[in-house]
């Protein structure tokens, strides 16, 4: 890795996550949801890049590759529930969805 | 430090001129042409139009549910590609076996494909949906 | 390449795939046939599982894949509660115009739990909870006209999609210690690593599996998906990923330096995943939110056989026991629901044992063998989860399960007494021919195990992890 230090890919990963996290925790509408989980799960892949190159190791490069393919696919799951949470209660507010207690 | 800074003023002062003398440029134009030219005021004037006609509706138009599917699809076959390219880059070393892998993965996402297209993921032409049921 | 160590989940593949491709192209009322492709390729994959039997435990793929006792006993069980939910599954799914796609996506949430229980690297247990996982949020929200179900599908997307994230952080920073993610070269780097970050990455994958498990901070879902999901969902759900989570948590916490504080963790959340479990379902009016929090509970049950799994030997043959004694007890107990057309009120019930004697008498076997009262096998299940537990010193958490266990018998026979001495109401509509095999295969399957359990332990007495 030419220049930039491992420290520096970490800390942007560790912030990266957190605000993947804060945001998954805080925002109510399902479409900022989605976009905070894809955040984090990116913050992990740019984590496993850092690692790979820090160990020398091509795992980290293949993760990566996985990371980003299950992303993908819980994204277009979470896309297809957002919109038929859409038909269904006509909003995009998680807590209109939450009528089962107990 | 000092001498760093030097050297990379020397390096590229000349992209520096350029984007000075371009906000130069820019605002010289607009300035000029609003302390220079007259104005007229009337209703139809402050409307946006486009080629002379009155632009109708908002511009934040609702698109057919129909296109995240397209995007989606799109996204998911692109990042599958990402596997074929890590295969090709070891496509000596991992032999007749990594060949029948790939051919197997890429059978896999035909049969996606063909499954997409069987239940009219694919189209998105609203005159053509015979045989499309809400398959979402 | 050893392709011949992976064949059960090459044919789940290929089943999956071809099943796909028959949806796509059959008309609607042929779509219920692409469950007997399902059960072929679920009889095929058992099959060439039971041929790996004999042989000894071995790592395959260079260390990546283990085909050992444990996780060949938790794939036949897996693919059973696989093939009790597809028979379940056509006359419940009759009136949805497409369903071949159904019996696809059940054959990948399988392949990724066995892929979960087989794995012996950390990149592999990543892929087999996010395949399984993906593949069961469509699975749950089957039913997109339903707002239950689509609500329980939220939920559980969230909840899981949350947790896996923190799963795949939890290997990162595994990962980021250790420099490679095979459990046989982590194990032997993980002696002299950085504490403070090796309790960071068992917290997160910790947390991750128990999503999976459905145990305490990620146990919600469990009864919404009960309540909300397609009935032979829900038996599917609430017994296969247990199982592959079970394993691949005690394959995990093994390779932890022995003085890691692992053991405390996963036994304070296993008391209170069970005491949570219970005391919800005390309070339930809905038969199938009931089952979905007993089945909360029962996970807090399993995980004190991983507390004491590196602390004694039958630790092992004890998670197994329980697991196969839960996993028939509550697919049974689904299988009754599905029957009943998913009837859930509590009321609903009343008088079904004069209605329904023969199922009533299955959903009261079930019901007992969850418990564990003695001649069913759930009772073996939980004996041998005491004995290990206060064998290996952790007396007062065998105590907070025999309290647990008391006031689950509460519930249980709650639901029992409602059977069997109220008035009748109204008539009882079944659903047919196909979820009744299905529940009387369960069932048989629960009695012939609670027969045949001396023979069974013998089996499994001998099982270790490869490494």
């Amino acid at each position: 890795m030419s220049g930039v230090p491992m420290e520096h890919g970490l800390v942007l990963a560790a912030i990266l996550f957190a605000l993947g996290l804060a945001g998954l925790m805080f925002r109510r509408n399902m479409i900022f949801v989605l976009m905070s989980l894809e955040v984090m799960l990116n913050a992990a892949g740019l984590a496993f890049i850092v690692g790979g190159t820090a160990w020398q190791q091509p795992e980290g490069q293949a993760m990566f590759l996985l990371v980003i393919t299950l992303a993908a696919a819980e994204a277009s799951v979470g896309l297809a529930l957002l919109i038929q949470l859409n038909h269904r209660f006509k909003t995009l507010d998680l807590d209109a969805a939450s009528r089962m207690r107990g | 430090m000092n001498q760093n800074a030097t050297a990379l003023i020397a390096e590229y002062w000349a992209v520096g001129l350029f984007v000075a003398a371009v906000v130069t440029l820019c605002v010289f134009m607009i300035g000029a042409a609003s302390l220079l030219g007259g104005r007229s005021r009337g209703r139809s004037k402050s409307l946006p139009f486009e080629s002379g006609i009155i632009g109708a509706g908002s511009a934040r138009q609702r698109f057919s549910v129909k296109f995240y599917l397209v995007a989606m699809l799109f996204v998911i076959f692109d990042i599958e590609a990402v596997f074929l390219f890590a295969w090709s880059v070891a496509v000596r070393e991992v032999g007749w076996s990594g060949f029948w892998g790939a051919a197997i993965f890429i059978f896999i996402l035909l049969a996606g494909l063909v499954y997409d297209s069987r239940v009219g993921a694919l189209d998105w032409a609203p005159k053509r949906r015979v045989r499309v049921d809400d398959s979402i | 390449m050893p392709v011949g160590d992976l064949l059960p989940e090459l044919i789940l593949l290929v089943g999956a795939v071809i099943i796909v491709l028959f949806a796509a192209f059959s008309s609607h009322d042929r779509q219920a046939w692409a469950a007997g492709l399902a059960l072929v390729a679920l009889a095929l994959a058992t099959g060439f599982s039971v041929m790996q039997w004999s042989r000894a435990p071995m790592l395959s793929f260079s260390g990546v894949w283990a085909l050992d006792g444990p996780a060949i006993a938790a794939k036949w069980l897996m693919l059973f509660s696989g093939a009790v939910t597809v028979s379940l599954s056509p006359q419940w799914m009759r009136s949805d115009r497409r369903h071949g796609e159904y019996y696809a996506l059940i054959l990948f949430a399988l392949l990724g739990m066995i892929m979960m229980a087989s794995a012996n690297d950390s990149m592999q247990l990543v892929v087999g909870v996010l395949l399984s996982s993906t593949a069961s949020y469509p699975l749950v929200a089957y039913h997109r006209g339903w707002a239950p179900a689509l609500e329980a599908g939220m939920k559980y997307f969230l909840i899981g999609a949350l947790t896996n994230a923190l799963l795949v952080i939890g290997v990162v920073v595994l990962f980021g210690l250790v420099g490679d993610t095979d459990y046989a070269r982590t194990a032997e780097a993980l002696v002299d690593a950085d504490p403070f970050a090796l309790t960071i990455a068992t917290a997160c994958i910790v947390l991750g599996l128990s999503f999976k498990l459905a145990a305490f901070p990620a146990h919600a879902w469990m009864p919404d998906v009960a309540q909300g999901a397609p009935a032979p969902v829900v038996a599917l759900l609430s017994v296969a990923p247990k199982i592959g989570a079970a394993v691949a948590l005690a394959r995990f916490v093994l390779l932890l330096p022995v003085d890691q504080a692992w053991p405390a963790i996963v036994a304070l959340i296993a008391a209170v995943t069970m005491t949570l479990g219970n005391l919800a379902a005390l309070r339930q009016s809905d038969v199938r939110r009931l089952l979905g929090w007993s089945s909360v509970s029962q996970s807090g049950y399993a995980l004190m056989a991983v507390v004491v799994i590196g602390a004694h030997p039958q630790a092992l043959r004890a998670l197994l026991a329980f697991l196969a004694a839960y996993a028939l007890a509550n697919l049974a107990a689904f299988a009754v629901i599905t029957h009943l057309r998913g009837r859930t009120a509590l009321d609903d019930y009343r008088g079904l044992a004069r209605a329904q004697p023969i199922v009533t008498a299955v959903l009261i076997v079930a019901l007992l063998s969850l418990v564990g009262i003695p001649p069913l096998v759930g009772f073996f299940g939980k004996f041998l989860l005491f004995e290990v537990t206060i064998a290996a010193g952790y007396g007062w958490l065998a105590v907070v399960a025999a309290i647990n266990t008391l006031v689950s018998l509460f519930y249980y026979l709650r639901v029992i007494a409602v059977t069997m001495f109220k008035a009748p109401e109204g008539e009882v509509h079944v659903l047919g021919i196909w979820s009744w095999l299905a529940m009387l295969a369960s069932v048989v399957v629960l009695l012939v195990a609670s027969l045949g359990v001396e023979w069974g332990l013998g089996l499994m007495a001998s099982l270790r992890f490869a490494l």
